[in-house]
């Protein structure tokens, strides 16, 4: 159940006014002087007790449904318009190097955020590769995730990067948008052979995905030849950085070049529960005017 | 306006107790004495020294000279002032209570009796000591009618502490009021004591329907109550039960106790009570 939130809770200023209306203006009814007082009082002391709660849960109750309680679900997009993008990061041991895996982790996050209208996921690859998110528009949880992710999360020793690219191809299998893009960060080699890279290009075109691939630390450090390969046969483009200032252009350029350019189409799936209290007040006063009729008889 | 009526009860008691209908009826309080009324079965708690020996013979069971009160008795009349006391459909209750107070204290006053009243809220409102005069019976009368009772209680406790140490062993002590309050007369055991409670057939069976503000006119503090039948039926059950513990209580003490309603003609309920 997503969390309920009221659209205009001003209105439980009602139940207040009515404690204070109880307290300061009383309803004008005809007084007698009874002698009896005390016995009638005691008589209907719990009585009294009851009706008044009734009465201020109604007002409770029809404050809560003039507030208008709403739960509000996370933006769904026309997803056959709409990005899908699927973030691979390397998180191999030498990400450690030069605190590459926590910049690279702040500059994804960045990047997350300004993708505020497509599906996103997340795939971390070191000596196996898992997907960590699969697309969702969820992004505050895959931020939360991300956030916890740290080097050794899939062990430190090698880089699947093909098998990483290979799952990542596999989450758009069910995928209908039009646009499918995955953005490979590493700064290594494939060195697990546990998916061929030939194997891994085939599903990529089989699921029309562009792939991005971005290596960082200096030449040599990764493959430029096969990232080149991966981007150019996919219809990405392959980058390289050396800095932080560059990998965040790099970013933010792939953010250009994917923009997408609808923003109408964007629906908030609302849930309105303004019958819940109405019904259990109308259910209330229903019961109210039969036990004062029943009592009014005997 | 009030004296008009203080001078109506006056004459409408003065005429039933001077013509003779009622005045020895109403002081006709069995006692100690020499004036023999009858014989009578002993019950337990009886003096032995009464006891008629030849009767007793005669018949096989105990039986007992019984002797009319004393003369000059001393009578004491304590009306328990409440702001419940100006209730009434028909008259108020503070009304009757005039009323009887008036036929009790003439009656004595004819009967040559010492006449003591005390009118008592939460305190002494009003003491008039012990006189053979009937002047203090007309006086109590104006206070009791035109003093305001609203937001005044009856302490039975203070009364029965007023009374005691100043009142004799043997007096006639009438207590006149509506009994709302709980309340111990223990102390008063001593003397030979009735208990009238005064009320109205509407406040012990109000047949109201509907939200209705009550407010307790001995304390003036009110509530709002929709009042249903079931509501009232729990009410009368309350009270009634009020009534009998405080009947019982009264009972035990060996003392007398009696309603009159406001309906009622007080001169016959007087007699009726009185007279048993």
């Amino acid at each position: 159940m997503a969390n309920i939130e009221f659209e205009y809770p001003l209105f439980f200023i009602i139940p207040i006014i009515y404690l204070v209306c109880i307290k300061f203006c009383p309803k004008r009814v005809e007084s007698i002087y009874f002698p009896g007082f005390r016995f009638i009082k005691k008589v209907a002391k719990r009585r009294v007790f009851i009706e008044n709660s009734i009465w201020f849960l109604l007002s409770i109750l029809i404050a809560a449904a003039l507030a208008t309680p709403i739960s509000k679900s996370d933006v769904v997009l026309d997803e056959d318009r709409g990005y899908e993008i699927a973030m691979l990061i390397d998180a191999s041991g030498s990400m450690r190097q030069y605190n590459k895996f926590n910049i690279a982790k702040d500059i994804v996050i960045d990047f997350l955020n300004k993708r505020k209208h497509d599906k996103l996921g997340l795939t971390i690859f070191a000596d196996f590769a898992y997907i960590a998110v699969p697309l969702t528009y969820d992004k505050k949880s895959m931020v939360r995730l991300l956030k916890r992710v740290d080097v050794g999360v899939a062990g430190r020793q090698k880089t699947s990067l093909y098998e990483a690219l290979f799952l990542s191809a596999n989450l758009f299998k069910e995928s209908k948008a039009k646009e499918r893009v995955a953005i490979l960060l590493t700064d290594g080699i494939d060195n697990t052979n546990t998916v061929p890279l030939k194997v891994a290009l085939n599903t990529l075109k089989k699921y029309k995905i562009k792939v991005y691939t971005i290596g960082i630390g200096r030449r040599g450090d990764y493959d430029q030849k096969v990232l080149e390969k991966i981007a150019k046969e996919t219809n990405g483009e392959f980058f390289g950085a050396d800095s932080v200032a560059k990998l965040k252009a790099i970013y933010n350029e792939i953010d250009n070049l994917e923009k997408s350019d609808f923003k109408a189409k964007k629906f908030v799936k609302r849930h309105y529960f303004v019958e819940y209290p109405l019904l259990l007040a109308v259910v209330l006063l229903i019961l109210l005017f039969i036990n004062s009729y029943i009592r009014g008889r005997r | 306006m009030v004296e008009q009526r203080v001078k109506e009860i006056v004459l409408k008691a003065k005429k039933s107790v001077f013509t003779g209908n009622i005045g020895n009826h109403l002081t006709a309080f069995k006692g100690d004495g020499i004036d023999f009324a009858e014989i009578r079965e002993y019950s337990s708690g009886d003096d032995v020294r009464k006891i008629n020996w030849k009767a007793t013979a005669k018949s096989g069971s105990l039986k007992l000279n019984e002797f009319n009160e004393e003369r000059e008795l001393h009578i004491v009349v304590v009306s328990m002032l409440s702001g419940g006391l100006t209730f009434g459909t028909k008259r108020s209750k503070q009304d009757v209570v005039a009323e009887l107070l008036a036929l009790v204290g003439f009656s004595a006053v004819s009967n040559g009796d010492r006449l003591e009243i005390a009118l008592i809220s939460d305190k002494v409102e009003r003491h008039f000591k012990p006189t053979k005069s009937s002047g203090i019976v007309e006086a109590s009368i104006y206070e009791i009618l035109s003093s305001d009772l609203l937001d005044k209680q009856a302490d039975y406790k203070s009364a029965v502490e007023f009374l005691q140490g100043r009142v004799k062993r043997g007096a006639i002590v009438v207590v006149i009021g509506d009994f709302y309050e709980d309340l111990d007369l223990t102390l008063l055991a001593k003397h030979q004591l009735y208990a009238i409670r005064v009320r109205d057939h509407f406040e012990e069976n109000p047949n109201i329907n509907g939200e209705l503000g009550l407010i307790d006119p001995a304390t003036k503090k009110g509530t709002q109550i929709s009042l249903d039948g079931s509501l009232l039926h729990k009410f009368r059950e309350e009270l009634k039960e009020h009534d009998r513990k405080i009947d019982e209580h009264i009972f035990e003490l060996g003392a007398k106790v009696a309603n009159i309603y406001t309906d009622e003609d007080t001169t016959l309920r007087a007699i009726q009570i009185f007279k048993s």
